[in-house]
């Protein structure tokens, strides 16, 4: 298995991760703009235990505008973020794709924050904009699963690999009684991204279809 | 009210300024990468006299890979480890300010890009940036 080596500006502070990451993602929230300095920041999330942390590092908690805990951990000397943990996924620990200094690490899959975009940046129209699922979200928060259902099918046609949508829109297929289209639609989501399995397993929108055979083969 | 007002992420360290950049540039240096964490390094140049620095800074001093071996010192937040700008010894008059911590998408855009062998190849080219 491939292992990357992440450090800070000066090189006091590295972290050492074995294995492709599980999820890279891009934001534009403010909060992330502040703390990099620049436009968006890159991390990329890797299981606890196949990442080993050496040397000194600082933390600062923040809790984020959907109310979760994160704690960003610094060099003391430079400054420098290298590496987050977040309370919710405590398993997993995301590292700042910058400090592994390699302009050929893999790509984000998704943007999320799209609001906050900086209109001049390019981001391709491969990596997964969360504007997308935006649209919809106020009909998901409403309990309107059916017509979430149905308006997706055109949003999927036009971005027919963008997981995080087909997560979604299977979360809402699961709660309409659409079990055939959930599974579908959540299979192709894990193809694409295979951490949405863990995320799946803990979902209560999938409760009401949990016990199907085809939902257990999938999630297991 | 300033103009423009740039904090680090808890807010210790500030700089404030009534002035636009004369400057904004993107780099996609190594040593950007690292300090950001991300694709590149977003900087605003303004005048010394031109901004207003609030709060205790730590300093981290690096050369420039360049041919001229300049030293550049970035000042960070003690606290939270945000670098909100830094200085040349060389060039006392000039304060270089990332744009992140402005925390505003409508600040001016990048026209100029430095490094842009690095670059990773998924991250477009604005076209806000002047052809090379």
């Amino acid at each position: 298995m491939t292992t990357r080596e992440a450090a800070c500006s000066c090189g006091q502070l590295r972290v050492e991760a074995t294995g492709d990451p599980v999820r890279v993602s891009m934001c534009h929230c403010l909060a992330c703009q502040r703390r990099s300095g620049s436009a968006f920041a890159i991390q990329a999330r890797f299981p606890t235990d196949r990442v080993k942390i050496a040397c000194r590092f600082n933390d600062h908690v923040r809790v984020s505008d959907d109310g979760d805990e994160r704690t960003f951990h610094f060099c003391p000397d430079c400054g420098s973020t290298v590496f987050y943990t977040a309370g919710e996924m405590s398993d997993l620990i995301a590292i700042a794709v910058g400090a592994f200094a390699d302009p050929s690490f893999p790509p984000p899959v998704v943007s999320v924050y799209e609001s906050r975009r900086h209109p001049w940046v390019v981001v391709p129209e491969t990596i997964e904009s969360d504007a997308v699922w935006e649209s919809l979200r106020p009909l998901y928060e409403a309990g309107e699963y059916a017509e979430v259902a149905d308006r997706a099918r055109e949003l999927i046609g036009a971005y027919p690999d963008y997981s995080e949508l087909l997560y979604n829109v299977a979360c809402c297929e699961s709660r309409a009684g659409r079990t055939a289209d959930a599974i579908d639609h959540l299979r192709r989501a894990i193809a694409r991204q295979a951490l949405l399995r863990t995320f799946a397993a803990g979902d209560s929108d999938f409760d009401p279809i949990r016990d199907e055979p085809a939902f257990r083969e999938l999630v297991g | 009210m300033a103009a423009h007002e740039a904090a680090c992420s808890c807010g210790q360290l500030r700089v404030e300024t009534d002035h636009d950049p004369f400057v904004v540039s993107m780099c996609h240096c190594l040593a950007c990468q690292r300090r950001t964490g991300t694709a590149f390094g977003l900087q605003a140049g303004f005048t010394a006299d031109q901004v207003q620095i609030a709060g205790a800074v730590s300093d981290y001093v690096r050369i420039s890979d360049e041919a001229d071996e300049k030293e550049h010192v970035f000042h960070f937040c003690p606290e939270c480890g945000g670098t909100v700008f830094y200085t040349e010894p060389d060039e006392p008059g000039l304060i270089v300010v990332m744009v992140g911590a402005f925390a505003d998408p409508s600040f001016p855009a990048p026209t100029e890009a430095g490094y842009e062998s690095r670059r990773p190849p998924w991250v477009g080219r604005p076209s806000t940036i002047d052809p090379a």
